[in-house]
């Protein structure tokens, strides 16, 4: 009895702790990224990323992973992945604020691309994403901080949304 | 010796000859003198016979005999008895008569005239009125083959104020064979050629060509006891009528088009119908067309066209009864969901004004339209004119009675190319909105008179400016009313009744705009502007005030007129923008707000504009909405 007592206390212990040492690796692993992306290693960075969203896809970097992945095809000019990674990202996250952020890169692909149909898609999905009330302010922010170490700032009024990226006005949606 | 034996026998024979050349001129001579002394009275009574047989004038200035056979007639003129004006005028008409003259009267193997002048209108009433006459005098002639020339004709098809139309025949009629050509001048100059056999009970024609520059019509086919049949094929500009196949029977009440079917660009058309007999005009025709689908277009996404026309001849004239179904391929424009639409007119009555002028009347227009609802347009005592301006260019200008009130407007037609160009400028007046409810569910909340201007521009382009002037009106949910009543907790303002509203409209394809908004109850004022773009995206600006028993109901107002004396006095000036069905709010910079910004700490104006993002109306759909940082 003590014998069965001991072995299903060691089970339960492996099932709690398993995950807390995977979600330590994706922490790791996440650093790593960052670590890389600081030193200029773009390259290194992106394998990380694309480690922590194939090996990791539950861990709360995954979104984070995801989203520099995007950005690193940007980066790179490859605007047919970065519009496949971005569009993935604005579907798997729907209601999170990044998101928006996403769909400001998709909006500014389809411009660069000069594909009307797809402006007018993603600029109809930005201008639809939030429903605003300025009583006293008259704009209202979201910062983010990508993988890539970009400070990303949404700033919202009433008749449109901007997108900054390191403090360099990056998209303007209107509406 | 011989010499002179022979030049006097040469001599002899010669003279022998003159002789008898002499004394044939003279025969001839005397013959023609003899001919042309009586022919005139001869051919005086004879006009005289056939004039009594055909009811008409046969008079002639002069007659020649032209050995051996010619007849030449001078100053020819055919009138129509009681008539002073001739139906036909020759100059000089010359007719060659075959040899022997036979016991039944002269057989004619050609006849020439030169410059022939022809009155269509009286032709045709002559025509008209004797035809079964003409019909019996002409089978009472000599059957001969006939040559007949007319280098130069001249016709007057309606008013002798206006420059005839030239033309040119020549026809050659050998036994059963028939071959004519010729030309026809109508500013523009038109070859024609037709060849065919007379045969037993009809006629079979074996080619009928008209062609003008690079167009042309080309039928053949057998006109048989009551039959006809006839196929062919026309090219016109860039318009190509295909595999024409026509089926005429001649009964004695009625002409029936039992099918006549062709293809126009590959669009498929089949028409049968018939006319009565007895009543010109008496008719019914029924049509179809079914475009092939790579023609659909969104300009013009009519898949299938049924058409159905009767008329009835009365004494005041001819009216048409019609109706035409029309179904719609909307894949072709996926802004228009119609996919079918029916319309129908009563008593329309045509009538030519000139050449370049058609005018139409009719005493009913219905429009009826299928989309997610059913929908239909009532015109009465429509008036049209159709006014030509040029081979490819109309002005159609059009009034009529339109729910209690009228309208008026004039379009402009190109048909210089496909699609047609459409521009049309129009006003209405005093319309009835009550009974344009249905049609337009956009004024469902609305009574009152409505008046305003369209302008089309091609049907791509659809303008529709206006005014709009209610009076005691009741609202129910306009756009932006129950925003304005659930953001500030107004419960009143999703329903106004007795109200006053005016307004300029303006609908631009898809954007839609009211500009100098004026809405008044007596618990409010609102005046502003809201647009309205083709992808429902709002831009609006509005200067509400309300009254102090209404702004008493906010939570918000009752905070408001703590803070600022008489409050109520003072307008609430905001901003609408973004999507239509979610939009966004600004209270704009006004001297309410200041006064109010005057009474607040930041911490409160902080929490009141999360407590407007938390209203239910306004929430954000991503509840992670955060002010700032990650």
């Amino acid at each position: 009895m003590k014998l069965y007592v001991a072995m299903m206390t060691l089970l339960l212990q492996g099932c709690v702790l398993i995950p807390c040492a995977r979600a330590s690796e994706a922490d790791v692993k996440w650093n790593e990224a960052v670590q890389s992306a600081k030193q200029g290693d773009n390259d290194f960075a992106f394998m990380d990323f694309q480690s922590i969203v194939q090996n990791y896809p539950d861990s709360h970097f995954s979104m984070l992973a995801q989203f520099a992945q995007g950005e690193y095809y940007f980066l790179q000019n490859n605007l047919q992945m970065a519009s496949e990674v971005f569009a993935r990202f604005n579907a798997q996250y729907p209601k999170r604020e990044e998101s928006l952020i996403a769909l400001a890169y998709l909006f500014k692909i389809a411009q660069i691309q000069k594909d009307p149909q797809a402006v007018n898609k993603y600029h109809a999905m930005v201008a639809s994403f939030n429903q605003l009330a300025f009583v006293f302010n008259e704009s209202k922010s979201f910062s983010f901080l990508s993988g890539f170490g970009h400070r990303h700032k949404l700033s919202f009024s009433i008749d449109k949304v901007e997108l900054y990226v390191d403090d360099k006005l990056f998209t303007t949606v209107p509406f | 010796m011989w010499m002179t034996n022979y030049l006097q026998q040469f001599l002899f024979k010669w003279k022998f000859a003159v002789l008898i050349l002499v004394l044939t001129a003279a025969m001839i001579a005397g013959f023609s003198c003899w001919v042309n002394r009586y022919l005139p009275k001869y051919a005086h009574a004879y006009c005289n016979l056939i004039g009594q047989q055909l009811s008409e004038k046969f008079s002639f200035g002069e007659i020649h005999y032209g050995f051996p056979n010619r007849l030449i007639l001078k100053n020819v003129q055919v009138l129509p008895l009681g008539k002073g004006t001739p139906m036909l005028k020759i100059s000089r008409m010359v007719m060659g008569l075959s040899l022997p003259l036979s016991s039944s009267g002269p057989a004619i193997n050609y006849v020439a005239l030169n410059d022939a002048t022809i009155d269509f209108a009286l032709l045709k009433d002559y025509w008209d009125e004797h035809r079964p006459s003409l019909y019996a005098w002409a089978r009472t002639l000599p059957q001969s083959n006939l040559r007949f020339f007319l280098p130069d004709g001249q016709i007057y098809l309606k008013s002798k104020t206006r420059d005839p139309n030239h033309f040119k025949i020549y026809v050659d009629l050998k036994q059963d064979h028939v071959l004519a050509h010729g030309t026809w001048d109508d500013k523009k100059k038109y070859d024609y050629v037709l060849s065919g056999n007379l045969i037993d009970h009809g006629f079979n024609l074996t080619k009928l060509t008209i062609t003008e520059g690079e167009s042309s019509i080309n039928l053949w086919g057998q006109w048989q006891n009551n039959n006809i049949d006839w196929k062919g094929f026309i090219l016109y500009k860039q318009i190509y009528i295909l595999d024409i196949s026509g089926h005429l029977n001649i009964r004695d009440t009625a002409i029936v088009l039992k099918d006549l079917s062709f293809s126009v660009n590959g669009d498929d058309v089949d028409l049968t119908g018939q006319c009565s007999k007895q009543k010109f005009f008496q008719c019914t025709a029924d049509l179809t067309v079914s475009r092939q689908k790579k023609h659909l277009t969104a300009q013009m996404p009519v898949k299938d066209i049924s058409f159905h026309l009767e008329s009835q001849n009365t004494p005041q004239g001819p009216f048409f009864n019609g109706q035409a179904d029309l179904k719609f391929l909307f894949k072709a424009n996926p802004s228009f969901a119609i996919p079918h639409a029916r319309l129908s007119f009563k008593n329309l009555k045509g009538r030519i004004i000139n050449a370049s002028l058609l005018q139409l009347r009719m005493d009913r227009l219905e429009a009826a339209w299928s989309g997610p609802d059913e929908h239909q347009v009532l015109a009465e005592d429509l008036l049209a004119g159709i006014h030509l301006t040029g081979n490819s260019h109309a002005t159609i200008t059009l009034s009529t009675r339109l729910y209690a009130g009228h309208y008026r407007s004039r379009f402009f037609l190109d048909t210089t190319s496909l699609p047609w160009q459409i521009v049309a400028q129009g006003q209405f007046e005093d319309i009835d909105i009550n009974r344009i409810k249905d049609t337009l569910p956009f004024f469902r909340s609305y009574h009152g008179l409505l008046s305003g201007n369209v302008d089309l521009q091609s049907l791509k382009n659809m303008k529709l400016r206006g005014a709009l002037l209610i009076r005691h009106g009741n609202f129910n949910d306009p756009h932006f009313l129950p925003w304005v009543a659930r953001t500030l907790q107004m419960p009143t303002l999703e329903h106004l009744s007795a109200a006053e509203m005016s307004c300029h409209f303006s609908m631009d394809g898809l954007s839609k705009k009211i500009d100098d908004l004026h809405l008044q109850t007596d618990d409010m004022d609102l005046k502003g502007s809201f647009h309205l773009d083709e992808e429902d995206f709002v831009s609006s600006r509005l200067a509400v005030r309300f009254s102090k028993a209404l702004l008493s109901e906010s939570p918000m107002g009752r905070s408001i007129i703590g803070m600022v004396q008489e409050a109520w006095t003072l307008p609430f000036e905001f901003r609408l923008s973004g999507n239509l069905y979610r939009m966004n709010f600004q209270w704009d910079h006004s001297p309410l707000k200041d006064k109010v910004r005057q009474h607040m700490f930041a911490f409160v104006e902080r929490m009141i504009d999360r407590r407007a993002d938390a209203n239910p109306y306004t929430a954000p759909q991503s509840p992670a909405f955060k002010v700032p940082g990650p």
